[in-house]
C-alpha cells in the first residue's frame, strides 16, 4: 500500500492485510485498540507515515492471538537453549560461539512441523509444536543476541523486541547485570511493559543467589519493575529427559513457567493492552516533542529585524512631514530676503546712473549729445538689467539648492532651469525730451528785442540831449543791448534744455525702474511658486512612498504575527489533544 | 642481541643523559633490559584475571598489573576485542568452561570458538586467542585428601554432577568453589579413568596452551619485544624533543616485530603459502634466529631471496599473501647482506 495521503482519514484508512481478522473482532473490540487507533490518526494526521506503519504492524500483530514473549539479551547468556529447554525440545541451535542468527518463533501446532534451516539471514523461522504451555495462547520467539550498535544482528534482535507484547530477558549467573544489560532492561520496559527476567547458568556457579540478590538490587535501582527467575536449561533438559519433577522444580523452569502463565496468560488481554498502551506513548512522545519545542520556541519576540524597519520608516515619514513645513518658511523667508535684495540692488544701481546722469549734463549740451547720450543711458539700463537678473538666478539656484537639500534630502535636486524664462533683456528706447533748439530766427527775435529796448533807452536819453532818437549812440546801445539779450538768452536756453534732458533721464530711469522691477518681481513670484510646487509635488511623493513602505512593513508584520498566532493556536490545541490521549493511555496501563 | 635491542639500548643510553622526565624514564626501562620478560595481565573486573596470575606462577615469565612489555588481554566473550598493539598482545578466553555450559567438552568448544576467531578479526589485534579455563589448573594443585576423597563418592553419583547446589549438597561448598562445576566434572572423570587429577585438570584447562602461545609469540625473542615496549615507553616523553623523531625511525623501520606478525599470522592461518609456509617460518625465524637456522630448508640466501621476491608480485596469490611475501623476502635480504636480521 502506498504510504502517504491514502492513509489520512476516510473510510480507506483501515485498508491494510488483517482486515477481515479486525472485522470479525469488532463486536468485541477490546478498550486499548480505540486508544491505539487514535494514536495512529493523530500520526498520520503529522504526517508521521513511518510511526503508522509500525503501530499498524503493532496493531495487527496484537489483534493476533497468543501473545508474543520475545526472548533476549547479549550474546551466549543461554537464550536459546532457554526457549529449548522450556519447550523440551533441539528447535533452536544451540552453541559455544554466536549461534543465533535468526529470530526462531516458536507456537503451538497440532503436530510438530519439520525443522527446516533458515531460509536466509534476516526472515524469522517459525517453528510448531504441542505443547499446553503454547496452547495456553504463548508465543515464543528467540532473538539473536545484542551485538554492536547498528550492526545487521542488533537490528534483527531490535526488529523481534519490537513486536514484542512480553519480553522474557535473559543474563547469566557469572556475573552480575552489567550496564549494558540495565540499560537494554531500561529501553525493554520503555517499548514493552511487561519485562521477566531469567537468571541462566545457575547450576554451573556456585554464588549464583547472591548474584540474584544483586541483579535484583540493580533492577530496583534503575526502576524497573520486573520479576527476576533463576534458572538452568541444563537441569530443565535434564529433567524433561528424565521426567524428574524434583529435578524440574531445581531447574527453575517450573517456577519460570509459573510466572509466564501468571504475567501473560493470566490476563491475555491486560498484557496486550499494556503493550498497545506502552507502543502508543513512545510514539505520541515523538509526536509530542517536536511540537513542544515548536510551541516554546514559538512565544519567542516577532522578528526584531522587520520590527526595527516598520519603525525607522514610521520615522521617516515623521521627519518628512516636519522638514515640508520647515522648508516653506525658509523658502519664503529666502525669497523675501532676495526680493528685498534684488530691489536694493537695482535702486542703488540707478541712482548711480542718475547721479552721472547729473553730472554729465552739468556741462553737456543735451541738444548736440542726445543721441550718444540715449545710447549710453541705453546700454547702462541693459546692463543693469543683465546684472540684476544674473544675480537673480544666482540667488534662484542658491536658494533652490539649499531647500531641495533640507526638502528632498535624496531627490535629484531641482535643476535651474525652472529659472530660464527670467532675465528677459531690457529692449525698450528712451523716449527723447521735447529740446527746444535756439534757431537762427529765435536769436534775431531776441536780438532785436533787446536792441529795441537798448535803443529806446539810450535814445530817450540822447533825445533829452536833443538828439533825435534814433542816433548812432542810441544805435549803438541798440546794437549792444540786442547782443547781450541773444548772448543771455542763449545760455538761458542752454539751462533749461539741461534741466529738460536730467528730468527726461530721471523719467525715463524711474520708468526702467518701476517695469523691470515689476517684471522682476513678477519673475521672482513665479520661480518661487514653481520651486514651491515642484518641491511639495517632490516631497509630497517621498512622503508617500515612505508611508506606504512603512505600511507595506506593518502589513507584512501584522501577516507574520497573525500566521505564528494561528500556528501556534494550532500547535497549541494539537499538543491539548495529544496530552489528552496521552493521559488516557497513561490510565490504560 | 637484535639490531632492534642494540638502537634501542642506545636510544635510552642518550636518553639518560636528557632532562628529566626523559632521563628517568630511560633509566626505568633500561634497569629493566636484563630482566625476564613482564607480562602484563589485563581484563576487566570478573574476567578471572587473578585466578590466571595464580595459574601462570613458576612460568619463565614475571607478571605484572601494569607497565609490562607484552600483555595477556582477558576477555570473557572474543567480540569484546578491539584495537590494541598486535604484537604484544595475546587474547585468552577466559573462564572457558562457562562458553560451553561447563560440560567435559567445554574448554574444547572454547578452544575452536578462540581459533575461529584467531583467524577473524580478532586476529587482527592480537598474535594469538587461547581458551582458559585456569580455576580448576588452580584448584588442582591444591586439592586436599578430603576433597579426593571426595570425588572419589563423586564418581558413582552422576545426579550428584548436574549442578552446583546439587554438588554442594553432596560435598559441601569447598570444592565446587576450588575447582568450579566443570573442574569437579572434569576431576570425577579423570578420577574414574585412573588418571592423575592436578595434571589431567591442568592438560584440560587450557593453561599449557597460554604458555605454549607466550613461548611461542613472547618468549622467542624478549629482547625484541623489550626493546619496543621501551621505545613505546619512551616515545610520548620525547615528543618534541630532537630524539623522538629517531625514536620513531627506529619503532616503524624495525623489521623483526613484522617477522613475529607474520609468523603469527601463519600460526592462525590468517595468511598461508601452502607447502611453502615451512620455509617461510624457518626464514622468520620461528625455529630460532640463527642465520644458519632459518636458511636451513631455502639453502642459498640469495637464490631465496629471488623466489620470494617473485612472489611479491605473482598475480596468483593474494594482496595480504604478496605483502607477507615481501616481508619473507625482507628477511632473506638482510640475510644475503649480513647474515643476521636487522
Amino acid at each position: 500500500m502506498e504510504a502517504g495521503s491514502v492513509r489520512g482519514t476516510g473510510p480507506a484508512f483501515f485498508t491494510y492485510p488483517g482486515e477481515h481478522g479486525i472485522l470479525k473482532r469488532v463486536m468485541t473490540a477490546p478498550p486499548w485498540l480505540g486508544l491505539l487507533d487514535d494514536t495512529i490518526r493523530a500520526c498520520a494526521a503529522h504526517q508521521r507515515h513511518d510511526l503508522v506503519d509500525r503501530l499498524l504492524d503493532r496493531r495487527a500483530g496484537l489483534l493476533e492471538p497468543g501473545r508474543r514473549v520475545v526472548v533476549t539479551g547479549y550474546p551466549g547468556k543461554g537464550k536459546s537453549h532457554l526457549v529449548n529447554a522450556l519447550v523440551g525440545a533441539e528447535v533452536c541451535p544451540v552453541g559455544t560461539d554466536l549461534t543465533t542468527e535468526v529470530a526462531t518463533v516458536v507456537r503451538h501446532a497440532e503436530r510438530p512441523t519439520p525443522l527446516v534451516a533458515a531460509a536466509d539471514s534476516t526472515t524469522p523461522r517459525d517453528v510448531g509444536l504441542p505443547r499446553a504451555l503454547l496452547g495456553a495462547g504463548l508465543v515464543l520467539v528467540d532473538s539473536p543476541g545484542f551485538g554492536a550498535p547498528g550492526c545487521p544482528r542488533t537490528a534483527r534482535a531490535l526488529a523481534a523486541l519490537a513486536e514484542a507484547d512480553a519480553v522474557l530477558v535473559v543474563t547469566d549467573a557469572t556475573g552480575e547485570l552489567t550496564p549494558l544489560e540495565l540499560e537494554l532492561l531500561t529501553h525493554v520496559s520503555r517499548l514493552c511493559p511487561t519485562v521477566l527476567v531469567a537468571l541462566t547458568k545457575i547450576d554451573l556457579v556456585p554464588g549464583w543467589r547472591r548474584v540474584a540478590d544483586a541483579d535484583r538490587g540493580r533492577l530496583a535501582e534503575v526502576g524497573v519493575s520486573a520479576t527476576l527467575v533463576p534458572v538452568s536449561s541444563v537441569l530443565r533438559s535434564a529433567a524433561v529427559e528424565a521426567e524428574d519433577t524434583e529435578l524440574n522444580r531445581e531447574s527453575g523452569f517450573a517456577d519460570l513457567i509459573g510466572v509466564l502463565r501468571r504475567d501473560v496468560l493470566t490476563d491475555p488481554a491486560r498484557v496486550a493492552a499494556r503493550a498497545a498502551a506502552a507502543t502508543s506513548g513512545l510514539a505520541l512522545e515523538q509526536l509530542i516533542t517536536p511540537l513542544r519545542a515548536e510551541f516554546d520556541a514559538g512565544v519567542a519576540p516577532t522578528d526584531t529585524r522587520a520590527l526595527a524597519e516598520w519603525q525607522a520608516a514610521g520615522r521617516r515619514v515623521e521627519r518628512l512631514q516636519r522638514e515640508s513645513a520647515r522648508w516653506q518658511t525658509q523658502l519664503a523667508d529666502d525669497v523675501a530676503d532676495l526680493v528685498s535684495d534684488l530691489d536694493f540692488d537695482l535702486r542703488e544701481r540707478t541712482r548711480r546712473i542718475l547721479r552721472e546722469v547729473d553730472d554729465y549734463f552739468d556741462a553737456a549740451d543735451p541738444g548736440k549729445v542726445w543721441p550718444e547720450f540715449t545710447d549710453w543711458m541705453h546700454d547702462s539700463l541693459t546692463s543693469v538689467a543683465e546684472v540684476n537678473s544674473g544675480w537673480l538666478v544666482q540667488r534662484f539656484e542658491w536658494i533652490a539648492a539649499r531647500v531641495a537639500r533640507k526638502a528632498l534630502p535624496d531627490a535629484d535636486v531641482v535643476g535651474s532651469a525652472l529659472l530660464g524664462e527670467l532675465g528677459a533683456r531690457w529692449q525698450e528706447d528712451m523716449r527723447r525730451p521735447n529740446i527746444e533748439r535756439f534757431s537762427p530766427a529765435q536769436k534775431v527775435f531776441v536780438g532785436l528785442r533787446g536792441s529795441y529796448s537798448g535803443l529806446l533807452m539810450s535814445g530817450l536819453a540822447t533825445t533829452l540831449a536833443g538828439l533825435p532818437l534814433i542816433n548812432p549812440i542810441s544805435l549803438g546801445a541798440g546794437a549792444a543791448f540786442g547782443a547781450r539779450s541773444v548772448f543771455e538768452e542763449r545760455g538761458a536756453r542752454l539751462k533749461r534744455r539741461q534741466a529738460v534732458a536730467k528730468t527726461a533721464a530721471q523719467r525715463h530711469v524711474d520708468d526702467f525702474f518701476l517695469r523691470y522691477g515689476k517684471e522682476a518681481k513678477d519673475a521672482t513670484r513665479v520661480v518661487h511658486r514653481t520651486l514651491r510646487d515642484r518641491c511639495i509635488e517632490v516631497a509630497h511623493s517621498l512622503r508617500e512612498a515612505a508611508a506606504e513602505s512603512a505600511r507595506t512593513i506593518k502589513t507584512e508584520l501584522e501577516a507574520e504575527a497573525a500566521r505564528r498566532t494561528s500556528r501556534l493556536t494550532e500547535v497549541r490545541r494539537d499538543l491539548e489533544r495529544l496530552l489528552a490521549l496521552r493521559t488516557r493511555i497513561e490510565a490504560a496501563r | 642481541m637484535s639490531t632492534l635491542a642494540d638502537a634501542a639500548w642506545d636510544l635510552l643510553a642518550r636518553a639518560a643523559h636528557e632532562a628529566q622526565p626523559i632521563a628517568g624514564v630511560a633509566a626505568e626501562w633500561a634497569a629493566r633490559f636484563d630482566g625476564p620478560l613482564r607480562v602484563e595481565v589485563v581484563g576487566e573486573p570478573g574476567s578471572g584475571r587473578s585466578t590466571l596470575v595464580e595459574a601462570l606462577a613458576g612460568a619463565p615469565f614475571e607478571t605484572v598489573g601494569s607497565g609490562g612489555d607484552v600483555r595477556l588481554r582477558l576477555v570473557r566473550r572474543p567480540d569484546e576485542v578491539s584495537g590494541g598493539d598486535a604484537v604484544s598482545t595475546i587474547v585468552v578466553l577466559s573462564r572457558a568452561d562457562e562458553l560451553g555450559g561447563g560440560r567435559i567438552g567445554a574448554v574444547d568448544g572454547a578452544r575452536a570458538v578462540a581459533a575461529r576467531h584467531a583467524r577473524g578479526d580478532v586476529g587482527e589485534h592480537c598474535q594469538a586467542v587461547v581458551a582458559v579455563a585456569a580455576l580448576p589448573a588452580v584448584g588442582g594443585l591444591r586439592l586436599t585428601r578430603a576433597d579426593a576423597t571426595a570425588l572419589s563418592t563423586l564418581a558413582s553419583k552422576p545426579e550428584a554432577l548436574l549442578s552446583v547446589d546439587r554438588l554442594t549438597a553432596h560435598v559441601g561448598p569447598e570444592l565446587p568453589a576450588k575447582l568450579g562445576v566443570f573442574g569437579v566434572r572434569a576431576a570425577v572423570e579423570l578420577v574414574r579413568r585412573g588418571a592423575a587429577v592436578p595434571a589431567g585438570l591442568i592438560q584440560l584447562s587450557g593453561v599449557p596452551d597460554l604458555l605454549a602461545a607466550v613461548d611461542a609469540h613472547f618468549l622467542a625473542r624478549p629482547a625484541v619485544l623489550r626493546a619496543r615496549a621501551a621505545l613505546g615507553a619512551l616515545l610520548p616523553v620525547v615528543r618534541g624533543h630532537p630524539l623522538a623523531a629517531e625514536v620513531e625511525r627506529v619503532l616503524t623501520s624495525a623489521h623483526e616485530p613484522r617477522e613475529l606478525r607474520l609468523l603469527a599470522e601463519l600460526d592462525s592461518g590468517r595468511v598461508t603459502f601452502g607447502e611453502r609456509d615451512g620455509e617461510a617460518r624457518h626464514l622468520l625465524g620461528g625455529l630460532g634466529t640463527a642465520p644458519a637456522t632459518r636458511l636451513a630448508l631455502s639453502g642459498e640466501p640469495y637464490q631465496a631471496y629471488l623466489r620470494w621476491h617473485a612472489l611479491t608480485e605473482s598475480p596468483d596469490h593474494t594482496h595480504a599473501q604478496r605483502c607477507a611475501a615481501a616481508v619473507v623476502a625482507r628477511t632473506c635480504e638482510a640475510l644475503v647482506a649480513v647474515g643476521f636480521v636487522e
